[in-house]
């Protein structure tokens, strides 16, 4: 049981990693639009990684995975309407 | 005489007893009351006539800048907390909060913020722009006083103080209920608290973070709200994120304060209490997309502003329904108008006007005529003062004979309440029609038709001010000679009022069990009703199995080293900011380092003592805890800061986001920092994740060099990262890129500075690790303590993981 935990742990490290070598090359890959995105998208996957797997939030009940997302919720709500404040609307 | 006072020195300065903190709390937040009235009665006193010198504008200023931030952030949240202190834990059947060394150091906190708040007068000048601080006028070109750090300063300490507490209340309230209280049961008070700490875990962190960004502004000369793509509208965005939802912070208690009391004189169960609920939830839900309302003027865009105007009005319907039930629990009811009662009906009626003012404001039409002027410092006291303040005096007549085990004198308290309501009336209603006079303006001039109703309303302010004289000889005088009281002078049916008065030291003898018919059981002894309307008898509060017998839980429940925990923390702020400018433009100062280091040794002692201490908190397994149940209290409080965490790095990053989206001159990646070296901390971070989920794997195993190797590693490894980190700073200041900061400076100085206090923070817990695992520890099943240090070092790593490609690749 402890060896796969290991491998586990391990495989996702290997995933962080290789993650982190996409993001470093995607200016080469990906046309500037969609770059910021994308390269959002990536951080984004990499922190569900760490929490599901290092931060066991995968075996935690659903309850404490609810708990942690409102956060999440509430400060993406702060960025997007301010975002919207400066961006949407204006004459 | 002597051996007395220390004993009793001891015991307030050492105690973690919710019931003791709770009286602390109460205590400070009335003088702290007193303090700001003081200075509020000054500021009318200066009003009363036109060009009046009184005060001078600086003076004015001052005064009602810190009368307006102890009133809220020191008095009104405090004295709730006060109560919830006191009163929670004997309503769900508890015997303490869930880390009662934190309560402790929480109101430690509490009670130093506010030293250093008052402090601010005696360093030049406190702050002095109004509560809400507004940019560019906060930075240190246009408030260059000391005092003004110091403020920051106390609201940094007191945003850590409530952050501490709210994680308390909330692990407790999830986890410590008594068997059979399932949240749906809870009486309207302990979920307004619920739903209060709810906004105050993820609102108060904004705060914080725009307070951090603001002190790092002043004392390093970033250039945040001082610049145009940042400056005030930053400001007002970070600012009123919390804003709004503190509105509701210091009320919703208050509410929850009436909601019990109105029920239990009017003999009656609380009308659609569970829709009052849902209303509390709802209104909280709401309130974190209603702040752009103060910003009508501000000139943000045509949607925002429709957007905002819906959801305020949106946010006024829960609050109809919480009235509507307060006002049908009257209905035909046999209103005993016993003091508390009078209070909660006067708060409802003062709640009413300062309600239907508030919806005037949500108009974009009439916000514009109405913004700035003494028609809004109407609204919201009648709001804060005339609900909140209204509320909570009623709620400290209502649970004095069960602090003090004592009664109040009624026939003053009525008096008290007639010269309150009469005095409050008569100080802000002129102001509704003073509805063209700007508000935070010295004076005026006499052809002006202001003079009247200032004078009127100045006039009210004394009646007001010297009524709250008869509460304190009320309340002092009682808690001496009063007549006892008895367990419920009331009749009322929570369960606090099941216990003697005042309460033994560890609550209960026995957990009660809230029983599915409405009653409440302890042992074997016969049931009391609930309050909830499932039973009109009134039960006898003595046919419980209660005595005073000390139990041994809480023999021990003294530890100093909160409070030193605290004092260090003063002494640290203190050297923070009291330094000298060192530079006029842009304006920096100099930290005093003797008292810096005077506060980080008497920290590491604090610490040390505190990781040391023997201090046992019991965690009962047959207890409510849905939902919530198969996660340890430990666990969940850690869960609980990091969700606090999120919001504090969301606004850094959300501000990075809001400068750089308005800045076209941004320099392109890599320009400015080199990709290589984030690249390099990203991997060494990374690795570091790996060997601190490693360390508690090989724990599990029961490996102890495994254990060993993982934590060295993980220390070394945040070691190399800030060594990294280091050079690439020393690098940066060596091409002068911090000397007259640009934006991006800013962004990366404050965000990846933030961050890596976060990692320092870590390998401080990874030392201490280190040093338990070389002795030993953990390998037996005790790996718990890893467990939750993980979490804090992977949310490290997690922060790391977005703020290198949004400063190295974009």
């Amino acid at each position: 049981m402890a060896m796969n935990t290991n491998y586990l742990y391990l495989l996702v490290f290997a995933a962080l990693i290789a993650e982190t070598d996409i993001e470093v090359n995607l200016s080469s890959i990906i046309a500037s639009n969609a770059y910021v995105s994308v390269l959002l998208g990536i951080a984004a996957t990499k922190a569900i990684l760490i929490a599901m797997f290092y931060q066991h939030l995968k075996y935690e009940p659903k309850s404490l995975s609810s708990w942690v997302i409102i956060g999440l919720v509430i400060a993406s709500l702060l960025m997007g309407l301010s975002f919207v404040q400066l961006h949407v609307g204006h004459p | 005489m002597g051996q007395r006072f220390a004993y009793s020195a001891r015991r307030w300065l050492y105690t973690t007893n919710h019931k003791d903190i709770g009286i602390l709390y109460i205590i400070t937040s009335l003088f702290l009351f007193a303090a700001a009235g003081v200075l509020a009665i000054t500021m009318r006193t200066q009003l009363s006539a036109p060009d009046n010198n009184v005060l001078t504008a600086n003076v004015y200023n001052q005064f009602v800048t810190v009368h307006g931030l102890l009133m809220i952030f020191w008095v009104l949240s405090p004295l709730a907390f006060g109560f919830a202190n006191f009163v929670i834990p004997l309503q769900i059947g508890c015997r303490d909060l869930a880390f009662p060394r934190l309560n402790s150091m929480s109101y430690w906190f509490f009670l130093f913020s506010g030293v250093m708040m008052i402090l601010s007068f005696f360093f030049g000048a406190a702050p002095d722009l109004g509560w809400t601080l507004y940019s560019p006028q906060n930075t240190g070109q246009f408030s260059p006083a000391i005092g003004f750090n110091l403020g920051a300063g106390a609201l940094i300490l007191m945003v850590v103080s409530i952050t501490m507490s709210s994680i308390n209340f909330l692990v407790t309230m999830f986890k410590m209920r008594a068997p059979g209280l399932k949240l749906r049961y809870m009486s309207v008070f302990p979920w307004a608290i619920l739903v209060t700490i709810f906004m105050m875990l993820y609102a108060f962190p904004s705060f914080l973070a725009a307070v951090v960004l603001l002190y790092v502004d002043r004392a390093f000369g970033t250039v945040y709200f001082s610049s145009i793509q940042g400056g005030s509208l930053l400001w007002d965005n970070v600012f009123w994120f919390f804003g709004h939802p503190e509105v509701y912070i210091v009320l919703f208690p208050a509410i929850g304060i009436i909601a019990d009391i109105i029920p239990t004189f009017a003999r009656r169960p609380l009308y659609g209490s569970k829709y009052v609920i849902g209303s509390l939830v709802a209104a909280a839900l709401i309130s974190f997309v209603v702040w752009g309302h103060h910003m009508f003027v501000t000139g943000i865009g045509i949607a925002s502003t429709k957007l905002y105007t819906v959801t305020t009005i949106a946010v006024s319907l829960p609050f109809d329904v919480i009235v509507i039930s307060l006002i049908e629990t009257l209905g035909f009811a046999k209103l005993r108008l016993k003091a508390p009662a009078l209070f909660a009906l006067g708060a409802v009626a003062n709640f009413i006007v300062g309600g239907i003012t508030g919806v005037f404001l949500a108009s974009v039409a009439l916000d514009y005529a109405l913004r700035g002027t003494y028609f809004v410092v109407a609204h919201f006291h009648y709001i804060m003062v005339g609900a909140s303040i209204i509320g909570l005096i009623g709620g400290l007549y209502y649970w004095f004979p069960k602090i003090t085990g004592r009664m109040y004198d009624e026939r003053l308290a009525k008096v008290h309440f007639v010269l309150s309501m009469i005095g409050f009336q008569v100080l802000y209603f002129p102001m509704f029609l003073l509805l063209d006079m700007p508000r935070r303006i010295v004076t005026y001039s006499p052809q002006t038709d202001w003079g009247l109703l200032n004078l009127t309303a100045t006039l009210g302010g004394l009646i007001f001010g010297g009524a709250q004289l008869l509460l304190f000889y009320n309340l002092y005088r009682s808690s001496r000679v009063g007549p006892p009281s008895g367990p419920n002078p009331w009749d009322a049916w929570t369960l606090e009022w099941a216990l003697p008065s005042p309460p033994p030291p560890h609550d209960f003898d026995v957990i009660p069990t809230f029983q599915a018919d409405g009653t409440i059981r302890f042992g074997s002894g016969p049931g009391l009703p609930n309050g909830l309307g499932h039973s009109n008898e009134i039960g006898n509060p003595n046919g419980s199995s209660i005595s005073n017998k000390t139990s041994p839980l809480h023999h021990e429940g003294l530890s100093p080293w909160p409070v030193l925990m605290a004092f260090a923390a003063f002494i640290f702020f203190l050297g923070l900011t009291i330094g000298k400018p060192a530079n006029p433009q842009p304006v920096s100062y100099q930290p005093f380092w003797p008292l810096i280091a005077d506060g980080v040794i008497l920290g590491i002692i604090s610490l040390f003592g505190y990781s040391r201490e023997t201090f046992t908190v019991h965690e009962d397994t047959h207890v409510e805890s849905w939902p919530f149940k198969q996660v340890p209290n430990m666990k969940l409080g850690i869960w609980t800061f990091l969700g606090a965490e999120v919001i504090f790095f969301g606004v850094l990053i959300g501000s990075y986001f809001f400068v750089r989206t308005n800045d076209a001159a941004w320099p392109p990646a890599g320009s400015l920092f080199e990709i290589r070296n984030g690249f390099a901390m990203t991997l060494v971070l990374l690795t570091s994740s790996l060997t601190a989920i490693m360390a508690l794997a090989s724990a599990r195993a029961g490996n102890r060099n495994g254990l060993i190797a993982s934590l060295g590693g993980t220390l070394v490894l945040g070691a190399a990262f800030l060594y990294i980190k280091a050079g690439e700073w020393f690098s940066l200041g060596a091409s002068g890129v911090f000397q007259n900061y640009s934006l991006p400076a800013t962004s990366y100085f404050i965000t990846t500075g933030t961050h890596g206090v976060h990692v320092f923070a870590g390998m401080c817990m990874t030392v201490y690790l280190l040093a338990k695992a070389i002795k030993g520890k953990y390998l037996h099943g005790d790996h718990t303590t890893l467990e939750h240090f993980g979490l804090y070092w992977h949310f490290v790593d997690i922060v790391w993981v977005f703020l290198f490609p949004l400063f190295y690749l974009i």
